[in-house]
């Protein structure tokens, strides 16, 4: 018969990945000592399932490797093996083979037969050898796995040769007694193991992309509409106003629905912290707790996807360089595990991601010396706050030996670039001896930004609504002009007022119009405009995509009239500000509109 | 004459679909469930020709589910047959004594599963 096996090998590769990181997090769970005969169940059959999908799509050496993995995690299932630390270790190598394997598989690249075979044999090795056995708790009992009570009947196949066979008939009548009594043996899904829900269906990320562009294009259609309107009588057209108003509804709802299929939990990238962190501590020499919370949390699956490297990152510093090593903390009185404790929670709108260790804190005095070496604009006066934003900065490390954990230095500035791209910010906050937490704010969406568009000699702008502090008309005597720069007095505190276009001259802007006070990177500008239009949900149009990166615009929209309207990246104006503020700088190209 | 109605049991969406697909391109209608406790719920309330399952599966594994089936009044003389990794001679004698008519080794290739199926049908004709 000629059926095509192939269309059946993607769901494979998928749902191979899927157990191997269902029995990544078994496996640390266990090693953590969380382990129970559940959990090994669960390993094993996640071997299970993948020895048997790669056995039926011919792929012999996975299938074979995956059995003797199999074989391993049945005896220990089965209490015949105990599980040590040094095979925990193997085993989670052994994953990782596997998932390159399936991955060179999934991309028709030929797999490393040679580092698959290498792990076999060290797996083989490594079952042999004696190790401190890891303590797995006996209860729940594995009811589902249990052999069945009845008496064995003596094996009578019909035929030992075939693949398959039928017991005889006058056998099955004992069996029918046997089995007389109804046996309900369902549980609970156990936690770890992998959930596969009848209910979803796996859609292609290009499909939902289409939906969004596509509700994009009808949200402006509406905002077109509904301008266009403004042309008739309402009185008269009362109903045609009354559908309008449900046609903007069930638009936004639709918009609301679309984003919300994007939106995929945290657990997409906290399930890969326990190993990362177990490795790392390992390496390291420190004994560390994690703590996860808010996996449930639901992010734009762009986001998490570009967040992910910024946040391991921040994880792997906190072990590398926050948590002190057992004997340091002992000697400071404090328990001789650390603690590193990463959460997510929704939050006004955007999403908020901490990671907190109790190490020994930021180093307020080699920070200000680093940034001395460094030349960075720094001062021993400066608050805490102040001191601990220079760790962003370009080329920043102050941990006194590099280590190949957490890289040569290039972290921090590129993890604030990286969610500053996403239209978030990071921060940090450090008491010494106690620890440091670095918060992660992102927005829930890259697809929709809540602005507020202005005016700006006669072009339309939106300002994205999270990062306007106000709106203000200044006094007389509010505006001055310090080193050649015009600043706005906000109660005490000199902000520079920057102006999109540049040819207007500085009094001209600081005498006309409104400003409008941004906030960005922890830092505030005052920005001229001429009028505030409005407030809108505009949809976001990479500019990258449709034209070229244009710093100081994040994006584009299109407006309700068809015009298009750049977003303004009020984190590159800010900055820009201040810079110029100190350094005096010529005409800046990227702010001149 | 209608079509035989068979019921899939596998917990990996890829087997059960693979297994549906053979199933249906032979001619024959196939429901899925993914555990046993699935599959149970399937039974209860569909006629059931003929059941296929799997044995390791969370929730409700291949032998617990022929024990459930051969309690109810309409599943006594149903084919079951037991897909299995393992052919040893303990598994044969569970899935014997738990009331399956019989076994098949996972994994195989369709025609061995037509002429199972085949095979199957056969036998429960001439006990009929």
């Amino acid at each position: 018969m000629a059926l095509d096996l192939s269309r059946f090998a993607k769901a494979f590769y998928e749902e191979a990945q899927d157990h191997l990181s269902a029995m990544e997090t078994l496996l640390v769970a266990i090693d953590a000592g969380r382990g129970d005969d559940e959990s090994l169940n669960a390993l094993f059959r996640a071997a299970h399932s993948i020895k048997g999908g790669a056995a039926a799509f011919g792929h012999t050496q996975l299938a074979e490797f995956t059995h003797d993995l199999e074989t391993i995690l049945d005896r220990v299932r089965k209490r015949e093996a105990a599980l040590h630390k040094a095979m925990v270790d193997v085993i989670l190598e052994a994953g990782d083979v596997m998932r390159a394997h399936v991955v060179a598989l999934d991309t028709n690249t030929p797999p490393d037969a040679a580092a698959m075979e290498e792990i076999r044999m060290r797996l083989v090795d490594a079952s042999g050898t004696e190790g401190e056995a890891i303590t797995i708790a006996a209860a729940p009992p594995p009811a589902a796995l249990e052999d069945s009570d009845d008496d064995w009947l003596a094996a009578d196949e019909d035929d030992d040769d075939e693949d398959f066979g039928f017991f005889t008939e006058e056998k099955n009548e004992e069996v029918k007694e046997a089995a007389a009594a109804p046996v309900i043996e369902a549980k609970a899904t156990p936690e770890h193991a992998p959930v596969v829900d009848a209910t979803s269906i796996r859609v292609s990320v290009s499909k939902v992309d289409s939906l969004v562009n596509l509700v994009g294009e009808l949200v402006i259609t509406d905002s077109m509409l509904r301008e266009g309107a403004r042309a008739f009588d309402y009185d008269v057209q009362g109903r045609f106003a009354e559908a309008l108003a449900q046609l903007e509804r069930n638009t936004r709802n639709l918009q609301e629905a679309i984003l919300g299929i994007r939106m995929i939990p945290m657990s997409f990238v906290f399930s890969r912290l326990p190993r990362m962190a177990r490795d790392v501590a390992a390496r390291l020499g420190k004994d560390i707790e994690l703590e996860i919370h808010g996996e449930e949390t639901e992010l734009d699956k762009r986001l998490i996807e570009q967040v992910t490297d910024p946040l391991l990152h921040l994880v792997r510093n906190a072990i590398d360089h926050g948590i002190e090593s057992p004997a340091a903390r002992t000697a400071k009185g404090k328990p001789a595990r650390g603690h590193v404790r990463v959460g997510a929670r929704h939050q006004g709108g955007m999403v908020v991601i901490t990671v907190a260790d109790d190490g020994g804190g930021l180093d307020r005095a080699r920070i200000l010396q680093k940034a001395s070496e460094l030349a960075l604009d720094a001062d021993d006066s400066w608050s805490d706050a102040d001191v601990w934003k220079l760790v962003f900065a370009p080329g920043f490390s102050t941990s006194a030996e590099v280590t190949d954990v957490s890289g040569r230095g290039v972290g921090m500035d590129v993890v604030r670039r990286n969610v500053e791209a996403l239209g978030g910010a990071v921060e940090v906050d450090s008491v010494a001896g106690e620890g440091a937490t670095f918060t992660i704010r992102l927005p829930l969406t890259l697809a929709i930004v809540d602005g507020m568009s202005v005016s700006v000699d006669g072009e339309v702008h939106i300002v994205p609504l999270a990062n306007i502090e106000q709106s203000l008309r200044p006094a007389d005597g509010q505006v001055s002009t310090v080193g050649g720069h015009p600043v706005l007095d906000l109660g005490g505190a000199y902000l520079p007022i920057v102006q999109l276009n540049e040819t207007v001259s500085a009094s001209d802007a600081a005498n006309d119009g409104l400003l409008v006070v941004l906030e960005a990177d922890g830092r505030r500008a005052a920005l001229r405009i001429d009028d505030v239009l409005g407030q809108h949900q505009v949809v976001l149009k990479s500019l990258e995509d449709n034209y070229r990166r244009v710093p100081g615009f994040s994006g584009a929209t299109i407006l309700g009239d068809g015009r298009v309207s750049f977003i303004l990246d009020a984190s590159h104006i800010v900055n820009r500000a201040h810079r110029k503020g100190r350094t005096h700088a010529r005409h800046d190209p990227a702010l001149a509109a | 004459m209608s079509k035989l109605l068979i019921l899939a049991v596998d917990d990996s969406p890829s087997m059960r679909e693979m297994l549906a697909a053979v199933l249906r391109d032979s001619g024959y209608q196939v429901v899925e469930a993914e555990d046993g406790v699935k599959a149970l719920e399937v039974a209860k309330t569909s006629s059931i020709d003929v059941v296929l399952t799997d044995q390791n599966m969370p929730n409700m594994d291949g032998l617990s589910l022929v024990k459930n089936l051969r309690s109810l009044p309409a599943y006594q003389d149903t084919p079951i047959m037991m897909l299995t990794t393992e052919s040893s001679d303990e598994m044969k004698q569970k899935g014997r004594a738990a009331g399956a008519t019989g076994w098949m080794v996972k994994p195989f290739d369709p025609d061995k599963l037509v002429r199972m199926l085949k095979a199957l049908i056969g036998m429960k004709r001439q006990g009929a």
